[in-house]
């Protein structure tokens, strides 16, 4: 008995301990968000500044009778797809413009004819791109080469606890799920260097799923399948324009409030957004003879540098931090400066810096 | 009779043989896409258990252990998934943002299979939008052969699968 008390206090000893260590080292920093700029996975040349977007993935009069069979075998609502893929359309181009690489145009009435199919129909031929080009005066296409949905359902249950009558009970909940998977084939001309510079097919799939007292409920519950796949397609259209056109990140970094009365009162300039005074104090803290304070100064000197977008100053900052007064926080924020750095390298190929 | 049986048999067999080799053989190697849904939990609490490397093996029953390895030149987070099987993959930490963001590439794997996975984390009221993007490339003719069979988006499949099991 003795024995299993002593053991039940060293437990809630070291628990206690490692509470009060937790609660120290978080009191010991803040926090400051910026945004970063993500690389797009698809390089596109920079002096592509402009993109026109369209559907080209409607099928020719000789396939729409084909079209609406395979609609009604599938169970698929006929003339569906036709307005997912012009929702795709209006995700390319809402999100390219919201992105800082392209200003972007949705073009409509072009009328041009795809296959209806997950298939390619041939290139465009260059003298219609050309034309689109300088009637929209735009760069580049982004044709929307095909555009085929495929929508799942599926049915579960499961035992949960509820409250009735105040008193808890296992009862059988009903799950009803709804997967659309958007097959998008998308194809960029480069109208300046007349080449095809993406011809790939995109498979984007978007979950529903919602919950009743039976399986009836938990179905009725889900949205209509006609805006699901409306959804589906702006989807699987911004999901296009991510791949394509840098992306803005909101990152959080901590930094060093405490130390001495300096480094509270440049926390204090910080908070408020009086960078530059927070700088000038950590300046002259990073010559602190405390190693531990100096360290502090250093590593909050390379998160000012970022935050002011000067990376390889904040790297020198960053290493001098951990290589001089071993501060232990320093080696992780090197690797995501190295990281910046490199995308950096890549951004400034895409974005013609 | 016997002999008629096991020749049809025999061709048959070889048919579907040629179909699925062809099938590989013709795929493309490169595949993109992405899948959204929403977990019954907070961002935290994804967060956690996507980035808890020591816990993988506990919510993917292939991985059968993990081995954390030497920092990669950039420093970044490099680690090695063992499966049960002893096929591995080797991974490493391209960006994160607590709560928001995760990115891991695979840098090599014994089967052949590289790429990268970002998870994006939304909240929405008391729930997260999650998606996984994939930008992956099969070099393993086999490899790609299987996943023809699984589909491509296998992988993002399952994933989908053990999260949504692993948040009830």
């Amino acid at each position: 008995m003795k024995k299993q008390l002593t053991h039940l206090y060293s437990t809630a000893a070291f628990l206690a301990a490692l509470t009060l260590l937790l609660l120290l080292s978080s009191c010991k920093t803040s926090s400051t968000t910026m945004q970063v700029l993500v690389p797009a996975r698809i390089d596109l040349p920079n002096e592509i500044q402009s993109v026109g977007v369209i559907n080209r993935s409607l099928p020719e009069k000789g396939n729409t009778l084909g079209n609406i069979l395979e609609g009604l075998i599938s169970g698929e609502s006929i003339m569906a797809d036709r307005e997912a893929s012009d929702r795709c359309i209006a995700g390319v181009t809402e999100h390219l413009n919201q992105a800082p690489r392209f200003s972007a145009v949705a073009i409509h009435g072009a009328n041009l004819k795809g296959t209806g199919t997950k298939q390619f129909a041939p290139p465009l031929p260059w003298s219609e791109v050309d034309r689109f080009c300088k009637q929209y005066n735009v760069d580049a296409l982004a044709v929307l080469e095909s555009f085929d949905s495929d929508i799942f359902f599926d049915r579960r249950e499961r035992r949960v606890k509820r409250k009735i009558n105040d008193r808890e009970v296992m009862v059988t909940e009903y799950l009803a799920d709804m997967n659309i998977r958007v097959n998008a084939g998308w194809r960029i001309y480069d109208n300046i260097q007349k080449r095809i510079i993406d011809e790939n097919v995109y498979v984007d799939e978007r979950h529903w799923d919602s919950q009743g007292d039976n399986p009836e409920e938990a179905f009725r519950r889900l949205p209509p399948k006609r805006r699901a796949l409306n959804d589906a397609g702006h989807f699987s259209g911004q999901q296009y324009a991510i791949r394509i056109s840098p992306n803005w990140l909101t990152v959080s970094r901590s930094y060093y409030k405490k130390g001495n009365d300096r480094m509270k009162l440049a926390r204090e300039y910080a908070k408020r957004g009086n960078w530059d005074s927070a700088i000038s104090t950590w300046k002259i803290e990073a010559q602190n003879a405390d190693p531990e304070i100096a360290g502090r100064a250093c590593y909050n000197m390379a998160v000012a540098s970022e935050r002011n977008g000067d990376l390889e100053t904040a790297l020198i900052w960053a290493n001098k931090a951990l290589t001089e007064y071993n501060n232990k926080k320093a080696a992780a924020y090197i690797a995501i400066l190295k990281q910046r750095l490199a995308d950096q390298q890549r951004l400034d190929r895409q974005m013609g810096i | 009779m016997m002999i008629h049986f096991l020749l049809i048999l025999l061709a048959f067999l070889l048919t579907l043989g040629i179909s699925w080799w062809s099938l590989a053989y013709f795929s493309s190697r490169k595949w993109e896409g992405s899948i959204q849904f929403t977990l019954e939990a907070s961002p935290t609490e994804v967060y956690a258990l996507l980035t808890d490397l020591n816990r993988l093996p506990e919510r993917r029953k292939e991985v059968e252990k993990i081995e954390i390895l030497q920092p990669t030149a950039q420093g970044q987070l490099h680690w090695r998934e063992i499966a049960r099987v002893g096929a591995y993959a080797e991974f490493e930490l391209i960006r994160y943002v607590k709560d928001a963001y995760w990115e891991i590439r695979m840098l090599r794997s014994s089967f052949g299979l590289k790429g990268t996975w970002i998870f994006q984390l939304e909240q929405k009221e008391r729930n997260t939008l999650l998606t996984i993007t994939e930008t992956s490339q099969a070099d393993h003719f086999w490899i790609r052969g299987l996943m023809q069979l699984a589909g491509r988006n296998a992988t993002l499949k399952q994933e989908k699968k053990m999260l949504q099991k692993a948040f009830g």
